[in-house]
């Protein structure tokens, strides 16, 4: 019996030795791509999108998992104690991976433990209302808030998120008070909204694109106007002095070396500017953005600096 | 839409076509079979490999593995009492013990027929209905989810027939491991125990597997006597036409369950394991003779595997009109189509109409397909088992588990979860607590507790909270729902208190 | 230790389970201690009914054979000790190598002398290995890894 054990064993060792590869240069096996998410959110499609110029460049397979759970915090807290060998990169997303670890006590991670490698897509947050809603403006948006305190719903996605936060701003430099109401993600908040559950709506680019027919957005919180939905204006040009939005980038893990690092940053540079792959973003909503290593990493320094600012403000820290 | 639809059935059985769904079928029921592997899952490692075919190819793929999985489910839930997918959970209520007695394959031609019947009626009701019920479903707000969980909770009396009490407590349980994590509302973190990954709360399917699979084979293995047999198998000539029969006999079971189904796939974030266990509820309900539930009754897994087979084309319908997923898959689908640049809505039946129509025209095949390689993949599976003595299946299983787990979202933690939930949910089982109504509280808790705080909040704007609960229209129906189910289990649970005089 | 003693014991525990649930929902905000607060609660109180039922002698369930119950707490409990050992090597020798050692292991606490037990060990480790090699390389799920091998 031990015999055939020990011969078991030895069989079960060669299955190993199938999957090892000599240790060579960078990358010399598959390399997971991480969604903190859901399958099937824009983080997922945009991956999805990058994944066979990822190939290309780096030479090996990249297989996308989903590692989601806590808003994102589960996959950024296990790469946050991961090895820094470079097989795998998770998706990282501002200003969730600011926000969390602020507010959150313990939230498994801290914003400098994940290593940014490259920062790809902007998402501008919108404030929307419905289609046949009797206001028209974000100015006349804030009048009716005004004179009736928490009255006015606004459906968003997730609790201490970039939505949240853009409510917060809003109400706090106008002097109102909104009933946000948050669903656990993007596409139940948007049909919150579309059911008519609540009278307006915090959302991505994307959402309000897809379903531009049906709303009428009232501000967009990129910092020109944005192409896609050209008559909508900009709460800077309204004189509301925010911007809201959602940047979608990767990361590793903390203790990477710089040369793993700049190689991701190159395949990550190559999908990004791919003719193809950016018109294809652009026109589902998203904004094309060219950050490598160094710009994210100091991106990520002002924006901590900026939100820590004003959650304090708020008292929410 | 007529000439869409010829052109589409013309497109669909192309040798192309049909080839994608006989593997989409296979693949789809193999990964549904195993435990831990979900459709989901399955739908999201392919989406990659469909990006360089062409849509309506890549499309059939997909919705070939979506039908074959939620079918798949079933198997694993008949033979070992574990839900391969969550949407089969309702069929191990009557699967497994029929399994016991002997009756696998009888139970297993059952759960074929029901979902190929239920999915087709669902895809009917793709095909002519989709746009006004997509529409409807958007009507189903936090309010209507709250009420909705609530109905769900009611049906741990179907579940619990001889001891309610205990199913409460168990539902309690339940409810209260779905709170452990991050609240949805003040994103407050609860009940972690200090550990990052209970952060994301007790990970559902690893904890499916832990509560169904391991208390049975830990059973399994100290039951096994003398004799070393697992499960008893009674070869049946012609079940498949006394099956059809028997069903046909009782059309409305299966009108009813599909109709549960496709509805409540349409509801976003209701999917497939609601439906079978509305579906399941209700056909007890609707029995006479209530008793044979739980104990091996063929209506109850043509209830559940109607009714989670129809919750496919149902979850679709307002992901393609809308864009909004009914259920996780469909989110995941909802993907696949972004990523060949098509965008769900009403551009999709026209501008794309050839792609859309050749979809639908091919989950009706798929459904059909489910027949010949659903019976004979279910036989083959069935009759490996059974050469197999408990010594050697017991450790498969559980090693099966383990990886089913883990692979779900490569975490050792779930691991853990599963192996841990097992042995609670064994320990558990010894003092009358069934595993049932505890699943259902954490499947339903999140639904729960999100329907209730959103609608608080929606009720303090509109400075009613009464108000937004009980004053619009589909909430009422759900209310009155839940109280019916109320009332037939107090009645049962009179009428078993009652001795009968023989 | 007779069905009638555990049901007490387990009503006591989830009792005191229900009642840590309850207070350590003061230290969350209002909406977020709202719901696990009120199902605490009638956990609490179905509990209560269950544990006072146990005392009804009507309600009570018969005690089994004691030396039937030995054998077979015996028996579970080694299931349950090889099931943990089993999980636990896993992040230390790597999925393959736990779950050979806990496929023999196993089947060897639970069924050692029976008749037919060699040969299973051998049909299920090499179904054990099937899958393995079936999820690593056709799906490539990345297993945890023996420690000298990551």
């Amino acid at each position: 019996m031990i015999k055939l054990v020990l011969i078991m064993l030895a069989a079960a060792g060669s299955l190993f030795a199938a999957g090892q590869a000599e240790p060579t240069a960078y990358p010399n096996r598959p390399v997971a791509y991480v969604i903190p998410f859901d399958p099937g959110g824009q983080s997922d499609v945009t991956a999805l999108y990058q994944k066979p110029i990822l190939e290309r460049v780096l030479g090996v397979t990249v297989t996308i998992r989903h590692q989601p759970g806590a808003g994102g915090a589960v996959a950024w807290s296990t790469i946050a104690r991961g090895r820094g060998d470079g097989y795998t990169v998770v998706g990282s997303n501002v200003p969730h991976i600011i926000i969390q670890p602020l507010v959150r006590g313990d939230a498994g991670y801290t914003t400098e433990q994940l290593k940014p490698v490259y920062l790809f897509q902007t998402t501008p947050i919108g404030l929307a209302v419905a289609k046949d809603s009797p206001i028209n403006s974000l100015d006349e948006f804030i009048a009716f808030a005004r004179a009736n305190p928490e009255r006015m719903t606004i459906s968003g996605s997730g609790t201490h998120s970039g939505h949240h936060l853009a409510v917060l701003q809003l109400q706090h430099m106008t002097g109102t008070t909104f009933t946000y109401i948050p669903a656990t993600g993007a596409a139940p908040s948007v049909t919150n909204f579309l059911g008519g559950h609540t009278m307006a709506l915090m959302a991505n680019s994307d959402d309000l694109v897809t379903h531009a027919a049906e709303l009428k957005v009232l501000a967009i919180g990129s910092p020109e106007r944005f192409p896609p939905l050209p008559n909508a204006p900009t709460f800077l040009e309204l004189g509301y002095r925010m911007t809201a939005g959602i940047d979608r980038g990767v990361s590793v893990a903390p203790d990477t070396p710089d040369a793993i690092v700049a190689a991701l940053e190159r395949a990550f540079d190559a999908a990004t500017r791919d003719p193809e792959l950016r018109s294809t973003m652009e026109g589902l909503g998203f904004v094309t953005r060219t950050m490598g290593s160094r710009e994210y990493g100091e991106y990520l320094r002002a924006k901590k600096q900026e939100i820590e600012t004003v959650l304090r403000e708020l008292g929410e820290i | 839409m007529v000439e869409h639809l010829l052109t589409a059935l013309a497109t669909a059985t192309s040798p192309l076509s049909l080839l994608l769904v006989a593997c989409g079928v296979c693949a789809g029921i193999v990964v549904g079979a195993l435990p831990g592997l979900t459709a989901t899952m399955a739908i999201a490692l392919l989406v990659p490999f469909t990006f360089s075919m062409q849509p309506v190819h890549g499309l059939v793929l997909l919705g070939s593995i979506y039908t074959g999985a939620i079918y798949g489910g079933s198997f694993s839930a008949i033979l070992i009492n574990t839900p391969g997918t969550p949407s089969a959970i309702a069929t191990t209520f009557d699967g497994f013990p029929l399994a016991r007695k002997g009756e696998s394959y009888r139970a297993i031609v059952t759960a074929t027929v029901a979902s190929v019947v239920g999915g087709l009626i669902g895809v009917l009701f793709l095909i002519f209905l989709a746009p006004p019920l997509a529409r409807a479903s958007l009507r189903f707000g936090p309010p209507e989810y709250f009420w909705l969980a609530i109905f769900g909770l009611t049906i741990i009396a179907a579940v619990s027939p001889r001891n309610t009490l205990k199913g409460l407590i168990g539902g309690a349980i339940g409810l209260l491991v779905s709170t452990i994590g991050i609240a949805p509302i003040e994103g407050a973190v609860r009940y972690t125990f200090r550990s990052i990954s209970l952060q994301g709360g007790v990970a559902l399917v690893p904890s499916l597997i832990g509560f169904f699979c391991i208390p049975e084979v830990l059973r399994m293995v100290y039951e096994s006597g003398s004799v070393a047999q697992v499960l008893p198998y009674k070869r049946q000539r012609n079940m498949l036409q006394r099956v059809t029969l028997a069903l046909v006999r009782k059309p409305w079971l299966l009108i009813r369950s599909a109709l549960i189904g496709t509805l409540v796939g349409i509801i976003p974030g209701a999917g497939g394991n609601i439906a079978g266990l509305v579906a399941y509820n209700e056909a007890v309900r609707a029995d006479k003779n209530k008793g044979k539930y739980g104990k091996g009754a063929i209506e109850g897994v043509a209830a559940s595997e109607a009714a989670n087979n129809a919750s496919v084309p149902g979850a679709l319908i307002p992901m393609m009109t809308l864009g909004v997923p009914g259920a996780p898959p469909a989110a995941v689908l909802f993907g696949a189509l972004l990523l060949h640049g098509i965008r769900p809505g009403a551009e999709l039946f026209t501008v794309y109409g050839r792609i859309a129509y050749g979809f639908i025209a091919a989950l009706v095949l798929a459904n059909i397909a489910l027949l010949p390689f659903g019976l004979l993949l279910g036989r083959a599976i069935s009759r490996i088992m059974m050469r197999l003595r408990v010594q050697a299946l017991a450790p498969i299983i559980i090693f099966l588990s383990m990886v089913g787990s883990y692979a779900l979202a490569n975490n050792l933690a779930d691991l853990y979860t599963m192996v841990g939930v097992g042995l609670v949910a064994y320990l558990l089982r010894g003092v009358g607590l069934a595993a049932g109504p505890i699943v259902l509280g954490m499947i339903l808790g999140p639904m729960a507790e999100q329907g209730l705080l959103q609608s608080i909040l929606m009720g303090r704007a509109a400075g009613s909270i009464v108000g937004v609960f009980f004053t619009r229209p589909i909430s009422l129906l759900l209310i009155i729902l839940t109280v019916l189910s109320v009332l037939t289990a107090i009645v049962v649970e009179r009428k078993a208190l009652i001795p009968r005089t023989e | 230790m007779n069905r009638t003693v555990s049901e007490r014991l387990a009503a006591i525990v989830i009792l005191a389970l229900g009642g840590y649930w309850f207070f350590e929902s003061f230290r969350f905000g209002e909406l977020s201690a709202l719901f696990p607060r009120i199902i605490a609660v009638a956990l609490m109180v179905f509990t209560t009914i269950w544990l006072a039922q146990s005392f009804n002698r009507q309600w009570s369930v018969q005690p089994t054979d004691r030396a039937t119950n030995r054998r077979a707490a015996r028996q579970s409990l080694s299931l349950i000790v090889a099931l943990l050992a089993w999980t636990a090597l896993v992040p230390w020798i790597g999925l393959l190598y736990a779950s050979t050692l806990g496929v023999t292991g196993l089947t060897l606490a639970s069924f050692w002398g029976k008749e037919g037990t060699r040969r299973s060990v051998v049909v299920a480790l090499v179904v054990v290995m099937v899958f393995y090699a079936a999820f690593r390389f056709l799906i490539r799920v990345p297993f945890p890894l023996p420690i000298w091998m990551q």
